[in-house]
Order: structure tokens, then sequence, then C-alpha cells
């Protein structure tokens, strides 16, 4: 009889350890799959902050460029003033068709 | 003031394409009109001469700005299209490992033998009261 119940408290303890191993298998799969998602994650927010980053840098650039093109074109809208200024008291007809060329207005002299 | 006579200008040429002339000291003009001294006129005309520049100037910079825009949009959602990747491999993986291993451990289980369970339980207990009564019997 005693060997018996050893017997059969050995085989429920054996059949204990399973399940409780089946249950450490469980949990360390888990833990696998959170550190896993931790990793990509972090990858993840990386990854965007780093595009963003870039995107703030490339706006500048744009900003940058459309600046200059504006000062470009200041200096040029300047130049052509003084060019227009010139053209009223040496060459009014050349002012002329000029202006009617541009706007199609017809000249009354 | 200017951007008054640019309109009076403007609505004049909608109207019939417009008319303008050159008036000297105490001249009078053929038609009502405005005038404009030659720096006022010098700026319209360059500002007229350049609008071309000017428009596309503003249009490659708010063109640079959307495409900048999509473009961290289609960057932001390939990351997240990565990420979700690698998300999904890692539980396909770690759902065959832990498949796998709790199928070994499956394995290592006691068969499930109730009916020697029974049988086993039914003789032991024939057994035990058969002995007990042989003992205390003598």
């Amino acid at each position: 009889m005693v060997f018996l119940s050893l017997g059969i408290i050995g085989k429920m303890r054996y059949d204990y350890k399973q399940l409780q191993r089946a249950y450490e298998v469980t949990e360390d799969s888990l833990k696998a799959q959170i550190d896993g998602l931790k990793d990509i994650h972090q990858r993840e927010i990386a990854a965007r902050e780093e595009i963003l980053n870039e995107y703030h840098d490339l706006l500048k650039q744009i900003e940058n460029d459309y600046a200059e093109s504006q000062d470009a074109l200041q200096e040029l809208i300047e130049s052509r003033r003084a060019d227009y200024g010139r053209q009223f008291s040496e060459d009014p007809a050349s002012l002329v068709d000029d202006i009617q060329i541009m706007y199609g207005f017809d000249y009354v002299p | 003031m200017f951007l008054s006579l640019l309109l009076l200008l403007f609505s004049s040429a909608a109207a019939d394409e417009g008319k303008f002339t050159f008036l000297g000291e105490q001249q009078c003009a053929q038609f009502e009109g405005v005038l404009f001294d030659p720096p006022a006129l010098a700026s319209i005309l360059a500002r007229q001469s350049t609008a071309n520049l000017a428009c596309q100037a503003r249009i490659e910079y708010e063109l640079s700005v959307e495409a900048a825009s999509y473009d961290l949009e289609i960057r932001e959602l390939q990351i997240s299209f990565d990420a979700l990747s690698e998300e999904s491999t890692l539980m396909i993986t770690q759902k065959d490992i832990e498949i796998q291993q709790l199928q070994e451990s499956l394995l290592r289980q006691s068969a499930d033998n109730k009916l020697w369970w029974y049988v086993g339980g039914v003789a032991t207990g024939v057994a035990a009261v058969y002995g007990a009564y042989r003992l205390f019997n003598e």
C-alpha cells in the first residue's frame, strides 16, 4: 500500500511538473513576444523621429530656397525698375511698346 | 494708395484694355485717367514683367512643401508597415516555438488511461480488503 501510494504521488508530481513546464513555456513565449515588441516599437519610434527631423530640415531648406529666390526676385524688380526709369527719359518709344505688349493698352499721343 | 492706383489701372484695362498717355507739366490729357510718375510706372512695369517669375517661385515653393509633406506621410506609412510586418513575424515565430514546446511537453505527460486506473483501483481495493481479512482473521 505504501509503495503504491508513493508511486501514485510520484506520478502526480511528475504530471504537475509537466503542467508547470507548459505554463513556463507559455510564460517564456509571452516574455519573448513582449521583449520583441518593445524592441520593434523602439526602432519604430527612432525611425519616426529620424524622418521627422529630416522633414523639418527639408522644410527649412525649402524656406531658405524660397527666401533666396524672393531676394533674387526683389533684386530683379529693382533692376528692372531702374531700367524702366531710364527708359522713360531716354527711350519713351520703346517704353510705349513695352506697355502695349504687356497690357495691350492703346497709346494715345 | 498705390494699390488703389493699380486697381484703377487694371479695372480700366479690363473694361476696354485701357489707355495711357504721358503728360508734361501743365499739359492736359485727352481723356480722364490716372497719371503715374516715372518711378511708379517703372515699379508697376517691373512687377508685371517679373510676375511670372514670382508666380513660378511660389508654385515651386508650394509644390516642394506639399511634396515634402506627402513624402513624410509615405515614409511614416512605410515605417508602420515594416513595424507591423516585424510584429507579425515575431508573433508567428514565437507562437510556433510555443506550440512546438507545448507539444513536446504534452508528449511527456502520462497517457490518459482511465480504464487501467479503474481496474487497478478495484484490484488494489480487493487485494487490500482480502489482505486485511486474512490478517485480522488469523
